[in-house]
């Protein structure tokens, strides 16, 4: 029993981690209507900024976590204006295939720059908390606290800026944003540095407490998916609620199934979602049949 | 009047050279988009302060032609010039930038976003923070939904309701040309009266105003000058009360001789 | 755009684009059957083995991809399965067959519940699908201790009786040959043939393929289930030569290197991606460089060539030649032969597959289409509010007018079948349609057209009709098809004028010999002489008793075609009549003309004006004229 409740701990601080990192290729394809196959290696870039920042270069975890966002800034504005922007009217099929391309270039780069290897992350606290018999880690809660942050500053963007109250007219009807005079364009670039900053951010954020490696992109791609399309893309709420619900089922499924595979999760959760509720498990509009709302125009 | 001048002054960038009265040309455009040429050779003039109305049957082309002067496609030929200078392939932006403003089929405003943050979103191209605010309060005088409903959000108003603060987000960066689509359309008949007598005390004050309207009795009570689209180009043209007269609005919308 | 189409003469007229692919397919066949000769080492011969193997994996990945609009990421799931049944059955029970057997039924079955489940899902959605399809049979491999686990397969292939000297790898090469020019090119001559045809005019325009009767999602399944059972037999050659296979086969690289090698050949030539699969074989043998520059430069490519050159390499070489000749890229160019219009062009093909006018008997035949008090709300808005009216078959045209948002559209997708009404029936002769898809209304009579006018944009004109006879009958097809005039270069539909492209559509409708036709908007975007040819077609389809509900602005079309006309106003039937009747209805003047309370006579006549008609500056206002929501006067300024 005691085992149960250590995974709970463990997979909600997993699924907190999950909350920004879905929360960044929610919001690209509420405003874009666009998939981006390379958001995974977003998550990636952090974890290896953090470890650059913290090894390396010894500098303390903050700064590296601010470093990992600027870099995750930086990747997402890139693959708008050099992968994206170019296809603008063309089949979303051919974005997808385009970032999928994407993703093996930052991958295999950073691949032949690094070598692939496991290395570890300097976090920010160390020690732990001890609940009875549970033992919750100093930067599980550091973890947490980041995620929070961070989408209370998304929000707040999102709500009580200007540029946030252009992007959120984006989503809900960019034929009439373009008439008002919004440039658009810019509108699409900075939602997706936003977008690339909070998979980073995701990135370094869990990365004290995992391992970082080169192909930690592609799993989390997986994850992010099945969260978007299981969340409905139409409410944070809805996605934040499968991304601790995926977390947890993660961590049980590794630790109760014999040789279980946490991946397995992710795919059947994904197949299941998929056949009984295309639409997403938390959204009133069309997601898989056709059309979807957003996170970004609403929730 | 007061009021309305402040609301409704002229931004110098549009001012029109001399020599010239018209503010707005459209010289024998052709285009459309997907498969056909929408418009056929279309050709018709804005002159300042005027009020032009462009009225004819749906499919005619009449919201293809506001399109293009606002710049949401390139015609294909011919050229539309506005303050005597060819318009070119511009996006719609920087259009809005020059002061041509466009109140689209249906309103279109953003649905989940509030009444004033529809404002404030359209202010934010033009001005800033402070001067934003002050705007939308000098709108709501002519606009009193703005401070009623100003917390609404916008999906939820009535397509009347809706028309208003449509056109107040049209005139937040006070444009030199107004471009009215159908803003009759889908409207109940008492909401249709409330926005003719807005449009008309705008006119009044001095704004420039293209309306496309199928709906010939609210485009007669406002415009002083009619241009006639059928299949896309512009077959008759003139002043209001020859043109409603004349044999064209017959043919037009009920064939030859009705 | 050009307007015209010009008929090329006789013999000299060549099909640019299949020739290019018939080089490609010589080329390609030489190579394969050379090799063998003149390979230098077993080595050799493996690099071989692989593309050819890589090649059937690409070249289906491609047709589903660009032909059928599928994005697949299942093809390596289904390799793994082949690779993995075969190997199994080698080792447990000496014999390959059973193995065989199973890949092809186990795929062929897979296929098909993948398919059920997810075809009807939107692009992306089927990719992730797919995707997941893949890593969920690599995951399972890794699990089942039968397969190996994490070590997979390793055996010896034996020999065996049928095959005689089957160990050697000299005949499992020959035989990968065989195997995939069998598989192949099956498949290239049934993409030449019906189902290829209605998947490209479906991945064109899917809504109009249903309007006239094709059921795409049929074909779709067919090619699915195709190419995933080439995918396992390619899996079942590999595990025969390789005599191994494990669950790193699966993986989200091979994956990309499928599709990056259907794309590099050329995304529009059939046998292209041999091209991309000998490229990534050889050239990686050739250059001593480490798996993981492939993998960057593998992921570049594919960007590269979405992005700036989809024709591929084909695609350059085919451009570059014609540009070398002078000529553009392959389009066909004037020389002898009598110019011609598209729309004569559209009229001479079509003409003969038009019903003939005969003497037509409104209601003569006894069927009618009925909409009975049809309502339509969603979101809280109401579409339509309870509609009813009558088309009697046997020539009857009804015209259905009413201003933008007054439900026209949603009545016509209503009847169609695209959209279900909330209430309400509708009724074609006795028969209920509600749950019909729009491809079973056409079936029974009922067919509809649709306003972009876009037809099918990459087909040409002979092969848009042939899709007309595909949702007929596809026997009649084949015979048709071998009497075409394979001389005669056509261009494809998207570069024919709007005009023609229109009546192209309309035509396709009418050819399908319906009884009842939807025509949404015919003549807008049309030109006054267009529009003419359009009316003078319809007239001769009235004639031979086709029944039609014409959404129409135009009202001098509508007064030239149509016995009677409903006007639609906010979701109600406002009037019904003649046109003549409706033109004078005052409500329907108010509702278009809109004079506010005055009459404007139509009946009066020209130059005429009724002393009623207000003009600009004294219309009367409106009692409540201030803007205050709550009715309270406002202050003047």
């Amino acid at each position: 029993m005691l085992v149960f409740w250590q995974q709970l701990v463990n997979g909600l601080v997993t699924g907190a981690d999950y909350i920004l990192l879905a929360l960044g290729l929610s919001l690209v394809f509420g405003v874009l209507r666009v998939v981006n196959f390379a958001h995974g290696e977003y998550f990636m870039l952090g974890g290896l900024a953090g470890y650059v920042a913290t090894g390396p270069l010894g500098l303390p975890y903050p700064v590296a976590v601010l470093i990992a966002i600027a870099v995750g800034a930086l990747a997402g504005m890139v693959t708008d204006i050099a992968f994206v922007r170019p296809l603008r009217g063309k089949s979303e099929e051919a974005v997808f295939i385009s970032t999928f391309g994407l993703s093996f270039v930052i991958l295999y780069g950073v691949d032949l720059a690094t070598g692939d290897s496991e290395r570890s992350v300097n976090g920010a606290a160390s020690g732990s908390l001890h609940l009875g018999a549970i033992i919750i880690e100093n930067q599980q809660l550091v973890t947490v606290g980041m995620v929070v942050v961070a989408v209370g500053l998304v929000v707040a963007l999102l709500r009580g800026s200007r540029i946030g109250t252009q992007i959120r007219a984006v989503a809900q009807d960019s034929y009439a944003a373009e008439l008002v005079g919004i440039k658009v364009g810019r509108v699409f670039s900075v939602t997706f540095a936003i977008g690339g900053a909070l998979g980073a951010l995701a990135g370094v954020a869990i990365s004290p407490l995992t391992s970082v490696n080169p192909f930690t992109g592609q799993t989390e791609l997986i994850t992010a998916f099945v969260i978007v399309v299981a969340g409905g893309m139409a409410s944070m709420a809805g996605t934040a609620a499968v991304a601790l619900c995926l977390g947890v089922a993660e961590a049980m499924v590794n630790t109760y199934l014999p040789s279980g595979d946490g991946s397995y999760t992710d795919y059947v959760f994904l197949v299941l979602v998929l056949l009984l509720r295309p639409n997403g498990l938390f959204s009133r509009s069309r997601g898989a049949l056709g059309g979807a709302t957003s996170v970004a125009a609403g929730g | 009047m007061r009021a309305l001048a402040g609301l409704t002054s002229r931004r110098s960038e549009a001012s029109v050279p001399a020599g010239s009265t018209d503010l707005l040309e459209v010289l024998d455009v052709w285009g459309g988009y997907g498969s056909g040429d929408v418009i056929r050779g279309a050709t018709f003039t804005v002159p300042a302060s005027g009020v032009v109305g462009l009225v004819g049957p749906n499919g005619a082309g009449k919201t293809t032609l506001l399109r293009g002067i606002s710049g949401q496609f390139s015609f294909r030929s011919g050229q539309v010039r506005y303050a005597g200078r060819d318009l070119g392939s511009q996006r719609p932006d920087r259009r809005a930038h020059q002061g041509i403003a466009h109140v689209p089929q249906g309103r279109r405003l953003f649905p989940d976003l509030t009444v004033t943050e529809n404002l404030e979103v359209a202010c934010g191209v033009f001005m800033g923070r402070e001067a934003g605010r002050q705007r939308i309060s000098e709108l709501s005088e002519l606009f009193p939904i703005i401070s009623e409903r100003g917390r609404q959000k916008a999906g939820t108003l009535s397509g009347g309701e809706q028309q208003m603060v449509a056109i107040a987000r049209g005139l937040v960066g006070r444009p030199a040309l107004l471009l009215l689509d159908e803003p009759s359309l889908g409207l109940a008949p008492a909401f249709i009266a409330r926005v003719v007598d807005l449009l008309k005390d705008l006119v009044a004050a001095g704004q420039t105003v293209l309306l496309a309207e199928q709906n010939v009795g609210v485009a007669s009570a406002l415009c002083t000058h009619l241009n006639v689209v059928n299949r896309g180009a512009v077959t008759d043209s003139g002043p209001a009360d020859e043109i409603l007269g004349g044999q064209a609005m017959q043919s037009v919308y009920f064939g030859a001789g009705g | 755009m050009t307007a015209n189409i010009k008929r090329i003469g006789s013999a000299r007229a060549i099909d640019r684009r299949g020739a290019a692919n018939a080089g490609v397919r010589v080329v390609v066949l030489a190579v394969a059957l050379l090799v063998p000769l003149y390979a230098g080492s077993s080595f050799d011969l493996q690099l071989a083995e692989l593309v050819v193997i890589y090649g059937i994996l690409a070249v289906t990945a491609r047709f589903m991809m660009i032909d059928a609009g599928l994005l697949a990421f299942s093809q390596i799931g289904f390799f793994a399965i082949g690779s993995y049944a075969a190997l199994i059955s080698v080792q447990d029970t000496g014999s390959l067959w059973p193995g065989f057997a199973v890949a092809v039924v186990g795929s062929a079955l897979l296929a098909l519940i993948v398919a059920l489940l997810s075809l009807r899902l939107r692009g992306f959605f089927f990719a992730i699908f797919t995707l997941a399809f893949t890593s969920l049979v690599g995951l399972t491999a890794n699990q089942l201790s039968f397969a190996g686990g994490s070590n997979g397969v390793q055996i010896e292939v034996p020999t065996m009786a049928p095959f005689g000297s089957l160990g050697s790898y000299d005949s499992i090469y020959w035989a990968t040959v065989v195997v995939a020019a069998v598989v192949l090119v099956i498949l290239e001559r049934l993409g030449h043939g019906p189902i290829g045809l209605v998947l490209r005019a479906s991945r064109d325009n899917e809504a109009f393929a249903r309007g006239i009767g094709l059921a795409p999602l049929r074909q779709r399944t067919a090619a699915f289930i195709y190419c995933s059972v080439a995918a396992s037999i390619a899996g079942v050659m590999f595990g025969l030569y390789f005599e191994f296979i494990s669950p790193d086969s699966v993986s989200l690289e091979q994956v990309l290197l499928v599709l990056v090698m259907a794309l590099v050949g050329g995304s529009g030539y059939f046998w292209a991606p041999f091209i991309g699969a000998a490229v990534f074989e050889v050239v990686p043998s050739l250059v001593s460089v480490s798996q993981s520059v492939i993998w960057l430069v593998a992921g570049a490519l594919m960007a590269l060539l979405v992005l700036v050159a989809p024709g591929g390499v084909v695609g350059l070489l085919v451009g570059g030649y014609h540009r070398l000749r002078g000529v553009s890229d392959g389009r066909p160019q004037p020389s002898e032969g009598p110019v011609v219009s598209a729309m004569d062009e559209v009229t001479r093909l079509a003409g003969p597959r038009l019903p003939a006018p005969g003497s037509a008997v409104i209601g003569g035949n006894g069927r009618s289409l009925r909409a009975e008090d049809i309502k339509v709300s969603y979101g809280g808005v109401n579409a339509l509010s309870g509609v009813s009216f009558e088309v009697r078959g046997g020539g009857e045209f009804i015209g259905l007018v009413g201003a933008n948002g007054s439900g026209k559209t949603t009545m016509v997708n209503v009847l169609s079948g695209f959209v279900p009404a909330t209430s309400g029936r509708v009724l074609l002769g006795d028969t209920d349609l509600r749950r019909l898809p729009p491809e079973r209304r056409a079936a029974r009579g009922l067919v509809r057209t649709f306003q972009d006018g876009a037809a099918f944009r990459t087909l040409d004109i002979p092969e848009c009709l042939d899709t007309v006879t595909v949702a007929q009958s596809r026997w009649a097809l084949l015979v048709r098809r071998l009497r075409r005039d394979r001389r005669v270069d056509n261009v494809p539909a998207s570069a024919i004028s709007g005009g023609a492209r229109q009546l192209l559509m309309i035509a396709m409708a009418l050819a399908r010999k319906p009884d009842f036709v939807i025509l949404d908007e015919p003549t807008t975007a049309l030109g006054a002489e267009e529009s003419r040819r359009v009316i003078a077609l319809l007239r001769q389809a009235k004639a031979s008793g086709i029944s039609a509900i014409i959404i129409e602005h135009h009202f001098d079309v509508v007064t030239e075609l149509c016995d009677r006309v409903c006007v639609l106003d906010h979701g109600q039937l406002l009037a019904e009549g003649t046109p003549a009747e409706v033109a004078k209805n005052p409500s329907v003047i108010e509702a278009f003309l809109g004079t506010m309370g005055a009459v404007y006579d139509v009946g009066i006549g020209v130059g005429q004006r009724s002393p009623d008609i207000k003009l600009s500056a004294d219309t009367q206002r409106s009692p409540d004229s201030r803007l205050t929501t709550d009715g309270q006067p406002k202050v003047a300024p």
